[in-house]
């Protein structure tokens, strides 16, 4: 090396923030017992047993048999057939395996083995295979095995009969004007009702088995030529690579694929309406379904969508606007309200008006504890309650609301443990939070109002303000399946701010979301309103 | 910070960073070294300043163009040498800090006062530097982003404000028009002209999208500034007459006291913290990150977040220093005086040695 | 790397904290000072009087009627921060001095000057700008006794309603702020609110001296002692104290007042009753300002002065009525120059009598100056006195709800 290279600087060619072209999925971190496993020999008396043991039949108090014969080119051939009682449907058993086999195997003549299948299984659902993981899994899931002598594979013919509710309506989001069906537990009536409304045949339902134990169904599902492919890839591969033995809801497969678990903002939107997934899917994002979940998560989102509700889209657009105006307020007050409080009355006196501040010193006067003390105590006294109310049986329902709203409000007055505006300060903080949409956002809000009361008792106004700076830091840093949280604001994204802030009319809602990076980025024509085009 | 996720930022991002650099400086305390100095012709120093800037920015950005994607860091090691440029980047990284730390204590100072002179400074510290570390730890496309939230906020409350003070505005207030005569306007723009924050914002360059983006920012950047601290500017002298004036040193405060809408509505400058803390926040992070980002290059290292805690440090050593909050005023306006010529000049040099010497590895931009 | 910053946050916190916890007082420990009245003492010292509101009055506990009770210290110490301080010594609660609404200084203190005190309120960053500056015909302290406020709930309603209705109306240099910056341009004008406590002799005294029936006569007028209301010791507001650059320097009364909102903002709604000699009785009449006074300076080394004040009015009604055209521009006629006469003998007063730019006229003039020292080395406090002013009030009459012309365009 020359002396004058000791002395020169070489840049670097390339700058080093490129994105990754391609992201692909890694299939190998879990173990699928559905694929692999000892496979059947052939004999009748050994793969019985292989298969009773397998099934634990000795102990599995809920495993059924039933050995029977039919009757094939001439003879008698023994088959016995396995299933779960609870899960299979006893009347399909008795009318489409049983009956066919025994009685139309002697009614109609059969030559071979794929005749049962061909002429006598009427099912629809039905596949042979040798595997006994496959065989275990299946039976799982309400399938019944029929094992037959002489045959070399096992027949697993699906007959799930699970106990399971019907559709419902939505416990949390209801609406006045709009549909009231709800995503129930099971996951094909989900994928169902999700494809009542999209009736298109991009929509695509991809299977996977998250839980090495559980093997619970998870459906991801996205209209092809809408989703990006990357978005679609990055969801499959967090989703394949949970190495967990159970997952039975889609609020813990939320903590597994979400970047930041520790953070109070939720990355994912929930719901229990199928027409706003459907709506999600139209707009270009992925919809997460989980068996035995009624919620299912729609990725990415953003703080925006996290405000909007059910309703808003059944809303002509000066109510929306005002309504998304309510909730911010009501959000703003649920995380600051309190905080604000104690930082005024502690450091910012001069801000109250003077009649009111004699009113607050007059009432403040009897109570013996800090303003601090005071609202950690009413704060404190309302979750307790609320957590209370989540387990209270219906009948002493009423009886504790009315407990809790004395001893919140009159008797704590009264006996001067706080002071009546505070209890007004609480209450519509925790009102606040209910009003926000998203029960998740309304949580947050609810944790970190504690967090603000103690910066408020601190350093007044700035040590909200700190706080505040912090929040906004650690939520602008958050991701959803790569999408900044505070999109299209932060960082800024071409002509998504206005639209974040105030909601357009239906007809001006031309274009898909630009930081969902969609294939296909127009929702509309220019000119969607076709009896307007000659006006 | 050059965290390989990162973006490369557009105009509109690019103009934030401009803004937060700025406005700080500029809506805070500025207008009151200026109006000491010619009165109630403070805002006509202020479009001077910034049709004099323009003027500037545009010979800057020719001449930087093919180093946009290096950076300032890169292109003064390029052209004078890894040691040597090195040192010119120490340099700067001196410039910097030093009015960070010197923003940092008049905001700590004017904080105390404002809600509880009992505090100590260190502990009012504590809730200015730690949110500036975590933006820092967090990176540049984060710091953008949440001046994507500050800036607009902070600009739409000083319009709140301007809207709400306007029976208190007299046209009188400005008269004479020229205040202290024209060589006064001339000798105080000579004194505290010259946007340097935009030689701050060149540390970024290699994060905007091309030259194109750079320029364009520069002048909406420039543009922006001065239109905001000149009617700000105007506004102030508008309300409160010149000699009275000369004696307040926070005119945003000043202002915000003006509110006297009935009983209810009065006293509400704590409210102005807010604005405050808000810009000086988002101010001292981008300080830290463009400190960063030379020591970064200077050490040749990718991620400059490591430099964050001792360069925050080093704000709040240097902010301690001046013991009064009058002496942290008088050093602020000399330090201002000095840096704003020094950092142009510096920029100047070395550029034009750059494209002199004809340096190998130009990076094309576009 | 991500451990030692987290270390390195923790040990920087704890550092800071240590430095010292916020300072944060519990609202109810703080004594809050309504208003601050300031006599002299003896001396050379300063009689400061502060009076605090007490929550527990009219909090709405009681049924029954509500007492209104009066907190007022007097102590007599060199400036008000050291009556502040002595204050502290022995009241339990600290003194909070950002709710303060009032302060009255009394005539004595008011001619001697009242600059200094001003400059110290105003850098003290508790007190409001919008602090009602008043000055007081006797003491301070026995106008704070005198206040009973029998329709407002609590003494700062009281003050703020009673000032409010004068400084909103009126001027803005009774605000503390406005004051200040008066000061700090080297120019007078300050017009302050007079306030006193009736007093029965100098009413009587009054009397003698105002007539009704000779409104041309504008020798005296009612100021804030002198009103006759039957009580005894009621506290009043009315008229204004005038200062120039430096002190007090004359009183104006209550006729004065109506010119007073003419000349420095828009009369909103005015009564005013005026002896229409034609008729021979008192009329009535509602008027208001229908532009902003329109003053024109021709500088010079004798500034001529011109202002036109333009009203519109509505006479409440006579029983003999107005029966022409005529007879409705004869007395609009007589309205405007009984109001123009007023107009003038006034700024005449103010040019000879108390030798102070009352209404700011000054700040027309500036504009005809391009720079601070042309604008001084003009020297507009010393050319008002001899400036030739020429004010003219116009007044356009209506009549109460009656058709001056038919449709046609006849006279009625």
């Amino acid at each position: 090396m020359k002396l004058r290279d000791f002395f020169l600087y070489a840049p670097k060619a390339e700058p080093e923030f490129m994105l990754d072209e391609e992201s692909p999925p890694d299939k190998d971190y879990s173990p699928q017992l559905s694929e692999g496993g000892p496979e059947l020999s052939g004999n009748y008396k050994k793969d019985r047993a292989i298969l009773e043991q397998e099934l634990a039949s000795e102990e599995n108090g809920d495993l059924k048999s039933r050995e029977f014969t039919l009757r094939l080119a001439g003879r008698d051939v023994r088959c016995i057939m396995y299933f779960f009682d609870g899960l299979a449907d006893k009347e399909g058993m008795n009318d489409f395996i049983l009956r066919p086999l025994m009685e139309g195997s002697r009614r109609t003549e059969i030559r071979s083995y794929s005749d049962i299948m061909n002429v006598l299984l009427v099912q629809s659902e039905v596949k042979e295979t040798n595997t006994i993981g496959t065989l275990a899994f299946d039976i799982n899931f309400g399938s019944a095995i029929l094992l037959i002598e002489g045959y070399g594979k096992a027949i697993s013919i699906d007959v799930k009969a699970w106990v399971h509710r019907a559709v419902g309506e939505p416990i949390t989001e209801r609406v006045l004007r709009g549909p009231n069906d709800a995503f129930s537990e099971q996951i094909r009536e989900n994928t169902a009702l999700i494809r009542h409304l999209v009736r298109n045949k991009s929509l695509i339902s991809k299977e996977l088995a998250v839980g090495t134990i559980s093997q619970t169904p998870v459906s991801i599902m996205y209209i092809k030529n809408v989703v990006s492919p990357q978005l679609v890839r990055e969801v499959e591969r967090r989703i394949s690579s949970i190495n967990a033995d159970y997952i039975f809801s889609s609020a813990e497969l939320e903590q597994y694929i979400e970047e930041k678990s520790l953070i109070t903002l939720p990355q994912f939107m929930t719901t229990e309406r199928p027409d706003r997934a459907a709506r999600a899917l139209l707009s270009g994002r992925v919809v997460v379904l989980v068996d035995g979940s009624p919620f299912v998560l729609i990725m990415p989102t953003t703080v925006f969508e996290l405000n909007e509700s059910a309703e808003d889209h059944f809303l002509r657009t000066p109510y929306i606007n005002m309504v998304r105006l309510v909730r911010l307020v009501a959000f703003l007050f649920s995380l600051l309200l309190p905080g604000l409080y104690v930082a005024i009355v502690g450091f910012h006196t001069e801000m109250v008006p003077t009649d009111m501040l004699m009113s607050i010193v007059a009432a403040r006067d009897k109570v013996p504890f800090p303003t601090v003390v005071e609202i950690i105590i009413m704060e404190l006294a309302l979750e307790i309650i609320r957590e209370a109310g989540v387990r209270v049986p219906a009948p002493s329902g009423t009886t504790l609301s009315i407990v809790g709203a004395l001893i919140l409000g009159q008797a704590a007055v009264s006996a001067n443990i706080v002071s009546p505006v505070l209890i007004i300060i609480v209450s519509i903080a925790a009102i606040g939070s209910f009003a926000t949409p998203n029960y998740y956002l309304g949580l947050s809000a609810r944790l970190l109002r504690f967090v603000y009361i103690f910066l408020g008792a601190a350093a007044g106004f700035v040590g909200i303000m700190a706080g505040l700076f912090i929040n906004a830091v650690l939520w602008i840093s958050t991701r959803s399946m790569g999408v900044p949280m505070f999109v299209p604001v932060a960082p800024l994204s071409r002509g998504g701010v206005p639209k974040a802030l105030i909601s357009p009319p239906i007809w001006k809602q031309e274009l898909r979301d630009d930081y969902v990076n969609p294939q296909r980025k127009p929702m509309q024509g220019f000119i969607s309103r076709g009896w307007k085009r000659h006006e | 910070m050059n965290k390989r996720s990162d973006h490369r930022i557009g105009v509109p991002s690019a103009v934030l960073v401009f803004l937060n650099l700025s406005l700080a400086k500029f809506l805070l305390i500025v207008p009151s070294f200026i109006v000491q100095e010619v009165g109630n012709s403070a805002w006509i120093v202020i479009l001077l300043n910034g049709a004099l800037s323009i003027g500037v920015f545009a010979l800057i950005a020719v001449l930087y163009k093919p180093y946009v994607a290096l950076g300032l860091g890169g292109m003064n090691m390029c052209s004078v040498g890894k040691f040597l440029g090195g040192a010119v980047n120490l340099v700067l990284v001196g410039i910097i800090i030093t009015r960070g730390a010197l923003l940092f204590r008049i905001l700590v100072d004017a904080l105390r006062t404002l809600e509880a002179s009992d505090s100590s400074q260190e502990f009012m510290a504590l809730f200015i530097l730690v949110p500036v570390l975590v933006c820092v730890m967090k990176g540049f496309n984060v710091n953008v982003g949440i001046s994507a939230i500050i800036i607009p906020f902070t600009i739409i409350s000083v319009a709140i404000i301007s809207a709400i003070l306007m029976p208190h505005f007299r046209y009188d207030n400005l008269m004479p028009v020229l205040g202290e005569g024209p060589d006064k306007i001339l000798f105080t723009l000579v004194k505290f002209g010259g946007f340097s924050e935009l030689a701050f914002a060149l540390t970024f360059s290699r994060y905007l999208s091309g030259y194109k983006t750079m320029r364009r920012s520069g002048f909406i950047g420039i543009g922006a500034i001065t239109l905001i601290t000149a009617v700000f500017t105007l506004m102030y002298c508008a309300a409160i007459p010149y000699p009275a004036s000369k004696g307040f040193v926070f005119p945003l405060y000043q202002l915000s006291r003006l509110f006297m809408a009935g009983s209810f509505m009065q006293h509400l400058e704590p409210l102005v913290v807010f604005i405050w803390a808000g810009i000086v926040l988002c101010a001292l992070a981008t300080v830290v990150l463009a400190a960063g980002e030379l020591l970064a290059t200077s050490a040749g290292v990718k991620d400059g977040s490591g430099f964050a805690p001792l360069l925050v440090m080093s704000i709040f050593l240097g902010g301690m220093i001046p013991r009064s909050e009058l002496s942290t005023y008088d050093a602020y306006r000399m330090v201002l005086k000095f840096s704003n010529y020094a950092y142009i000049v510096i920029i100047f040099i070395v550029v034009l040695i750059a494209r002199g010497r004809k340096i190998e590895n130009k990076i094309e931009t576009v | 790397m991500k451990t030692k910053l987290k270390l390195f946050s923790i040990i920087l916190a704890a550092v800071l904290l240590l430095g010292g916890c916020g300072y944060y007082v519990e609202v109810n420990e703080k004594s809050y000072v309504i208003a601050i009245g300031m006599d002299k003492g003896k001396n050379d010292l300063l009689r400061v009087s502060f009076m605090f509101s007490e929550p527990s009055a009219g909090d709405g506990e009681t049924g029954g009627e509500k007492k209104k009770e009066k907190d007022i210290v007097t102590l007599e110490a060199p400036t008000v921060y050291s009556a502040i301080r002595l204050l502290d010594t022995f009241r339990s609660k600290r003194i909070d001095v950002s709710h303060t609404k009032l302060i009255v200084f009394s005539r004595e203190l008011a001619e001697e000057g009242i600059k200094n005190y001003v400059t110290d309120f105003v850098n003290n960053r508790s007190f409001r700008p919008s602090v009602y500056l008043s000055v007081s015909q006797g003491e301070a302290e026995k106008f704070f006794k005198s206040i009973e406020p029998k329709q407002d709930l609590y003494i700062e309603k009281y003050i703020d309603r009673l000032f409010g209705k004068v400084t909103n109306n009126d001027v803005n240099e009774a605000y503390l702020y406005y004051s200040y910056f008066n000061y700090v341009d080297g120019r007078g004008g300050n017009l302050l609110p007079l306030v006193g406590v009736s007093d029965k002799d100098k009413m009587e005294e009054a009397e003698k001296d105002y007539e009704y029936v000779r409104p041309d006569d504008f020798s005296s007028d009612y100021t804030a002692d002198e009103i006759p209301i039957d009580k005894k010791d009621a506290a009043i507001l009315c008229g204004y104290a005038v200062f120039d650059e430096k002190k007090m320097v004359g009183t104006l009364g209550l006729m004065d007042s109506d010119l007073v909102r003419m000349m420095t903002k828009n009369l909103p709604n005015g009564e005013f009753s005026v002896y229409y000699p034609e008729k021979e009785q008192y009329v009535s009449i509602n008027m208001h300002q229908v532009d902003k006074t329109a003053v024109s300076i021709k500088t010079g080394d004798i500034p001529e002065i011109d202002i036109e004040i333009r009203l519109m009015g509505e006479y409440s009604g006579f029983d003999k009525g107005f029966k022409s055209k005529a007879e409705y521009e004869r007395f609009s006629g007589y309205i405007s120059s009984v109001f123009t006469e007023k107009l003038n003998r006034l700024l005449k007063r103010s040019q000879t009598e108390l030798c102070t730019d009352m209404f700011n006229l000054g700040d027309s003039a500036k504009k005809r100056f391009l720079t601070n020292s042309q604008w001084d080395a003009y020297n507009w406090s010393a050319r008002y006195p001899t400036a030739k002013i020429n004010a003219r009030v116009i007044v356009d009459m209506n009549d109460l709800g009656e058709l001056r012309y038919t449709p046609a365009g006849n006279e009625r």
